[in-house]
């Protein structure tokens, strides 16, 4: 009996230390910030104010929350107007980089006559970003441009149906209760991303998405919807795509379904939407540099997020569209 | 079902269960004959009806210890193992030879084929020598051949070593606390370091026209590194599952990376293939008996049929023949500095020679084609420009192994290594931290997007 206690006792210490030493590491690993409910709409969840975060598992990406819950190297409340916000994914959002590496970042630096505000959050497709389009546009009344950015030009029926029928579920903050405190332990964190990419594993590969076919019609309505509303804000839409470049011994692979990026363009043509189309310039430069914009290192090259190379090819696109813009 | 599945763990966990209660030595192993065909089934019941049809012929024929009864036994094995694994290879290539269009058939490989048709010719040949007696109990015959740890990815155990295990009940908690860490080391190695390197070595070798050279040599390394874990990972978790059982099985890899030789090299890594070949194929086609040249053509012949048993393609037949002329060439080089007494060349240097050329030799082991081995060949030792992937895992990998190494042939100068099963005093506080460690390790930097055992494949 007295040797069982014993035995208890030293599996419950030894618990401690690894829950200790396994959570120090991932302070480094994977520290992402906490989710919270995000209660104007702009988008279905945001991170808690001034969490510091660290991300190694793709890329490195460090770096501190806003006081408004979105990765900005400052706060909303030392800026008085907003002329470009930025609504998009995880790709956006740059969690994989560093913080003065992301594409919202560098457009401050080297565009510096406009405030740009990167309100980008996981998981966020473009479907959910037009979703909550005119919530992000009441709050942050930019002055100039929205900026929405998406990898992919192809949508099921049942996205669009869902998002013109105002039917999206949308992502949880899961900011209560258990789930909510175990959020705040790096290691739990790490261990939900891992059972998640075990899960998706199993899913849909990306090359199946990409070949189903966006419905024409339905389309057309989400896109004039998204005119319309960004026309009532004053503001003028950009869509900005990066498609995700594979290499082969051909070369470089583009994956997208060309007849619906054809359709994508044609439709932002008619409703007067910029769209910029990134595959040229990533083909390109792949072509001059032996580079790609997307994957890292400790992961995949050709896969994945977007790297420095690509917000950085991106900030450059999008400064050389509005300055054209605004030339004409 | 793969060993690193946690459906794997679970069904596991059951069968420990069921027969720790199960004292008496018979029931015990008609229990695990019929979880070794629950494992199989898993896969396909089609081969489980085929494998145990094997069985039942198998043990038939060997009850005769007729000698013709037993060549006919081992030629059924080895058209088993032709028809299913071989037999699109042999059309493919004889119809490129003479220029025919023959068509290829679909045929599916039963899983473990490779593993457990092996164990049948050995213990055929072993009776055939009389070794021993043809065993007359069928359930420890047919557990023998199935026996479902050993299925997917062996060692190939001998029936000898292996039914004298099944005749002891040794199932106790002692031997599930080192069974459990050995399990876990191999898993480790597995998910974490192979799963991830894979990621890597799979990216350059599919498409190695794309990168530059010092991706490519990195791949290459990254390979070697990664062909280790994970068959010695799998090895691991199989001699772990069964020494929980209570069965002690031999070690498959004994550290092969510090031999100082290829000739050392083919007595540390996969061991129980490297011996049954010098047992089955070897010593029948004459071994040293017949003269050198005999000899050296014996071996050259031995190691290019363990080329071609990995796999059904001509890459691999090339690799096992460079390991053959390898081991030529290194024989001659021992009777050159015997004649000359050449001093002994210092251990590093002698390990990094062997190093590099087990190295390069992966090269047509993994690469797909003979197209895709010139490229990388020719990216290896002609400079060329490409995408950059210096994939930080593969250099923090190379960097242990590499410092390891150094250490530990530096603390064992002139001695012989061998590796051994770290495992832990489980009842300490030291123990079980570095246990939890390694098990909270393996869940949080596993690969979660899935890779099959490589040897699973043979």
């Amino acid at each position: 009996m007295k040797k069982a206690l014993k035995i208890i006792k030293n599996i419950f210490i030894s618990g401690i230390l690894v829950f200790i030493v396994l959570n120090i590491f991932c302070m480094v690993f994977y520290n992402l910030p906490t989710r919270t409910s995000c209660d104007d709409g702009s988008t279905d969840y945001k991170w808690e104010k001034y969490n510091y975060f660290c991300r190694a598992t793709e890329g490195f990406g460090y770096g501190r929350i806003n006081d408004d819950g979105y990765n900005n190297s400052f706060d909303l409340k030392d800026i008085d107007t907003i002329d470009i916000l930025a609504i998009g994914s995880s790709h956006l959002e740059g969690f994989n980089i560093p913080q003065n590496k992301i594409i919202t970042e560098l457009l401050n630096e080297r565009l510096d006559k406009y405030t740009t505000y990167n309100i980008g959050i996981s998981e966020h497709n473009l479907i959910d970003c037009l979703d909550n389009l005119e919530n992000a546009l009441r709050k942050y009344r930019p002055t100039k441009y929205v900026l929405i950015e998406t990898m992919s030009v192809s949508f099921y029926d049942d996205q669009l149906t869902n998002l013109l029928n105002d039917s999206r579920t949308k992502y949880q903050s899961y900011d209560s209760g258990i789930v909510g405190f175990a959020q705040k332990i790096p290691v739990l964190r790490l261990l939900a991303f891992q059972l998640n990419n075990l899960n998706n594993s199993k899913k849909v590969s990306v090359n199946e998405i990409v070949d189903s076919r966006t419905d024409e019609e339905m389309f057309s309505k989400v896109l004039s919807k998204t005119a319309e509303v960004c026309r009532e804000y004053g503001v003028q839409p950009i869509i900005v795509y990066h498609p995700i470049l594979s290499v082969n011994e051909t070369g470089i692979v583009d994956n997208t379904l060309h007849k619906d990026k054809e359709l994508f363009d044609k439709l932002c043509k008619e409703n007067n939407i910029t769209f910029i189309d990134m595959t040229d310039t990533f083909v390109e430069y792949y072509k001059e540099n032996d580079k790609l914009p997307h994957g890292f290192m400790n992961t995949s090259i050709g896969s994945g997020h977007l790297n420095e190379l690509g917000h950085s090819l991106i900030a450059d696109e999008i400064i050389n569209v509005i300055k054209e813009m605004e030339n004409n | 079902m793969n060993l690193n599945s946690i459906k794997f763990i679970l069904f596991f966990a059951l069968v420990y269960l069921g027969l720790y209660f199960v004292k008496d030595i018979k029931k015990r192993n008609i229990i695990l004959l019929l979880v070794s065909f629950a494992f199989y089934i898993f896969s396909s019941i089609k081969f489980a009806i085929l494998l145990l049809l094997f069985i039942t012929l198998i043990y038939l024929l060997s009850l005769k210890e007729n000698k013709n009864c037993l060549k006919i036994g081992i030629i059924i094995s080895v058209l088993m193992l032709g028809t299913f694994k071989y037999f699109n290879f042999f059309v493919d290539s004889f119809s490129k030879v003479l220029g025919l269009s023959l068509n290829t058939v679909k045929i599916l490989i039963p899983l473990g084929v490779s593993f457990y048709v092996f164990r049948a010719i050995s213990y055929l040949v072993d009776i055939y020598r009389g070794k021993y007696k043809a065993e007359k109990d069928f359930v420890l015959f047919a557990l023998y051949i199935s026996y479902f740890p050993e299925m997917i990815s062996g060692p190939i155990s001998r029936f000898d070593y292996l039914s004298e295990q099944f005749k002891e009940n040794n199932q106790n908690i002692e031997n599930l606390l080192i069974g459990i860490q050995m399990f876990v080391i191999g898993l480790f190695k597995k998910v974490v370091i192979a799963d991830n390197l894979a990621v890597f070595v799979a990216a350059v070798f599919d498409n190695p026209e794309v990168y530059n050279s010092l991706s490519v040599v990195l791949a290459v390394i990254a390979y070697s590194i990664e062909i280790y874990m994970d068959f010695s990972g799998y090895s691991d978790m199989s001699i772990g599952v069964s020494k929980a059982l209570g069965y002690d099985i031999k070690k498959n890899f004994d550290m092969p990376y510090i031999s100082k030789s290829v000739t050392e090299f083919w007595k540390r890594w996969h061991i129980s293939l490297s011996s049954w070949l010098q047992e089955y194929v070897y010593y029948p086609l004459g071994g040293n008996r017949k003269g050198v040249f005999r000899q050296y053509l014996n071996l050259f012949l031995t190691m290019t049929i363990g080329g071609l048993w990995h796999g059904a393609s001509w890459t691999f037949v090339v690799w096992g023949a460079l390991q053959g002329l390898a081991l030529i060439v290194h024989k001659l080089f021992m009777v050159y500095k015997k004649k000359s007494n050449l001093k002994d060349m210092p251990d590093v240097v002698t390990v990094m020679l062997t190093m590099f050329f087990i190295t390069l030799s992966w090269i047509p082991f993994r690469a797909s084609s003979f197209g895709k081995m010139l490229i990388i060949l020719k990216k290896i030792f002609i400079w060329s420009e490409g995408l950059a992937f210096y994939s930080s895992w593969a250099i923090v990998m190379v960097l242990i192994v590499t410092v390891t190494y150094l250490f530990v042939i530096k603390q064992n100068k002139n001695r012989t290594v061998h590796s051994y099963y770290p495992v832990q005093n489980l009842e300490t506080v030291k123990g079980l931290f570095v246990f939890f460690l390694l098990i909270a390790s393996v869940i949080c930097f596993g690969y979660t997007g899935g890779s099959p055992f490589i040897y699973a494949a043979f």
